[in-house]
């Protein structure tokens, strides 16, 4: 809280008296009036909606498609070895590169920015997805079955659990590359979004107003994360349970 | 398994098994029975093979030669029917609490879950851990892990229970507390044991009979007889007696933990010392 206020401070200080040219850079307090401006006239929700529509389509089309995918690869490893060479490069590109030429391929409606969200979400979801099933400790799998677990029972009552938290990191990696993908692929060419909007905004020298959208985001990206992370403690307790164990050790 | 007959044993007969990237035996020859209500320990230096023969007994590994039977039947493999087997090391699945870990047995066996739940937290309570009923292995103590364990194998109520060292990663005080408490929790049932350790104390102190296994290929080197009555007291490993089985079984295992200590040719010199 400190360290917002201080960054806060160091902002309005830096634009007023540094920069001082308003086309350039606007200190928080205008940030600040921009953005309730904008929400006041309703300019910002429907660009909103656009861009979370295209975030939420693409990011479950990659979640369910790099969980199966990568279930697959762990599951049958000739497939994996076969094409685990191009996950790795594809996933190390900056696919960023190719957002102006998918553009130009899928228009600039809401189809180009879900295909570049899942180029670049599904990778992480993937990868994460194999490893997870890959690492599973056999010594678990080897218990259940000396317990008489069948197949079925194996995978569902130990493969899964196990495997679970591996695909939850994938999952939390992949939501802010999404973001980034979203936004990306507005500011190459959209007509709706919040990275249209700072095209809009920033052509015409409304700093204020830019800022303002880059503020939306800052607060999107800190709410997701935050999101996930309780969603993770809702979901593996023990591993939280684990954290707060070590913790009681060290006192 | 209402159909229990306190006759039944587990049977392993001419048991030898070799690995098949290995041309040496493992195991050669083995043959015995364990009785329901007697408790058997395994003892041997490392690599006698007792691991492997209680993961042969447990129907996790086919022996190359040789049978395995519980009463007259043939184990063949998993479901391993009538045993349950206690790992080293505790095993426990992470993502379930203490008593979920427990309930694992009785879900694969679709036992109705409001049945196994009042027969899992019984079987946490019989092993002392009726508060941590809801804890996650993380939360929990090696010690209180490993009574997790056994209640884990025991509440589906198995003829036989296949221990491998189940005690070899405790402190020395938490390892004597839990051979208390195992003899104290096997008191009330009727389960048949095959104990594998290597600790010829820990054998003594828990054993009917201590089975004895040399190295290379492992066979049965000696059945000792363990004479003293039960409920025993920690006190017993004071006995003459009990130094002198200690003695006796340590003197037939001794080149076989020399010669793992100080492989090839140093034997003769360490042995000397």
């Amino acid at each position: 809280m400190f360290g917002l206020l201080v960054a806060g401070i160091a902002w309005e200080l830096v634009a007023r008296l540094v920069v001082r040219s308003q086309l350039l850079f606007a200190p928080l307090s205008s940030t600040v009036v921009a953005l309730w401006d904008l929400l006041r006239s309703g300019t910002l929700a429907p660009h909103l909606v656009v861009s979370a529509e295209e975030f939420a389509i693409g990011f479950l089309i990659s979640a369910v498609a790099g969980v199966a995918i990568g279930a697959a690869f762990a599951a049958v490893p000739w497939l994996g070895r076969l094409l685990s060479g191009v996950v790795q490069a594809a996933y190390a590109t900056p696919l960023i590169a190719v957002a102006p030429l998918l553009i130009v391929l899928f228009g600039i409606g809401v189809r180009s920015k879900i295909i570049i969200v899942i180029l670049l979400a599904i990778f992480p979801i993937l990868i994460s997805t194999e490893s997870a099933f890959r690492s599973i400790n056999p010594e678990y799998v080897e218990t259940a079955v000396a317990f008489g677990a069948s197949r079925v029972q194996v995978l569902r009552k130990v493969v899964f659990p196990a495997a679970f938290v591996g695909i939850l990191t994938g999952l939390r990696l992949a939501v802010g590359r999404g973001i980034i993908g979203v936004l990306v692929g507005e500011i190459f060419g959209a007509t709706h979004g919040l990275g249209f909007l700072i095209v809009q905004y920033s052509e015409s020298f409304q700093t204020a107003k830019t800022l303002a959208v880059v503020l939306v985001l800052a607060l999107i990206g800190v709410l997701a994360s935050d999101g996930l992370e309780r969603l993770e403690a809702r979901l593996s307790p023990w591993q939280e349970s684990k954290q707060r164990h070590q913790q009681a050790d060290v006192e | 398994m209402s159909n229990k007959t306190s006759g039944v044993t587990l049977a392993c007969s001419d048991v030898s098994h070799r690995f098949p990237s290995s041309a040496a035996w493992v195991l050669k020859e083995i043959s015995l029975q364990i009785a329901r209500g007697e408790f058997v320990a395994f003892v041997g230096a490392s690599g006698c093979g007792k691991t492997t023969l209680l993961r042969i007994l447990a129907g996790l590994l086919h022996p190359t030669r040789g049978v395995v039977r519980v009463g007259d039947q043939y184990v063949t493999g998993i479901p391993a029917n009538g045993r349950a087997i206690v790992f080293q090391g505790d095993r426990l699945f992470p993502w379930r609490t203490a008593l979920q870990n427990t309930l694992f047995g009785l879900e694969v066996r679709k036992v109705p879950h409001a049945t196994a739940v009042v027969r899992a937290a019984a079987m946490l309570k019989l092993v002392g851990l009726e508060r941590a009923l809801n804890s996650y292995p993380s939360e929990l103590s090696g010690g209180m892990r490993q009574r997790v364990n056994v209640a884990r194998a025991l509440v589906v109520d198995p003829d036989f229970l296949l221990m491998d060292e189940p005690f070899a990663a405790l402190d020395a005080q938490t390892r004597e507390l839990m051979q208390q408490e195992l003899l104290r929790i096997l008191g009330q049932t009727m389960v048949g044991v095959a104990f594998v350790t290597h600790q010829i104390e820990e054998a003594l102190y828990l054993a009917d009979r201590v089975v004895v296994l040399g190295v290379g290929p492992g066979r049965i080197r000696d059945e000792v007889r363990v004479p003293f009555p039960r409920p025993r007291l920690p006190e017993v490993r004071r006995d003459l007696h009990f130094q002198q089985l200690y003695t006796h079984i340590w003197k037939l295992i001794e080149s076989d933990v020399v010669a793992s200590v100080f492989p090839e040719g140093e034997a003769a010199g360490a042995a000397g010392l």
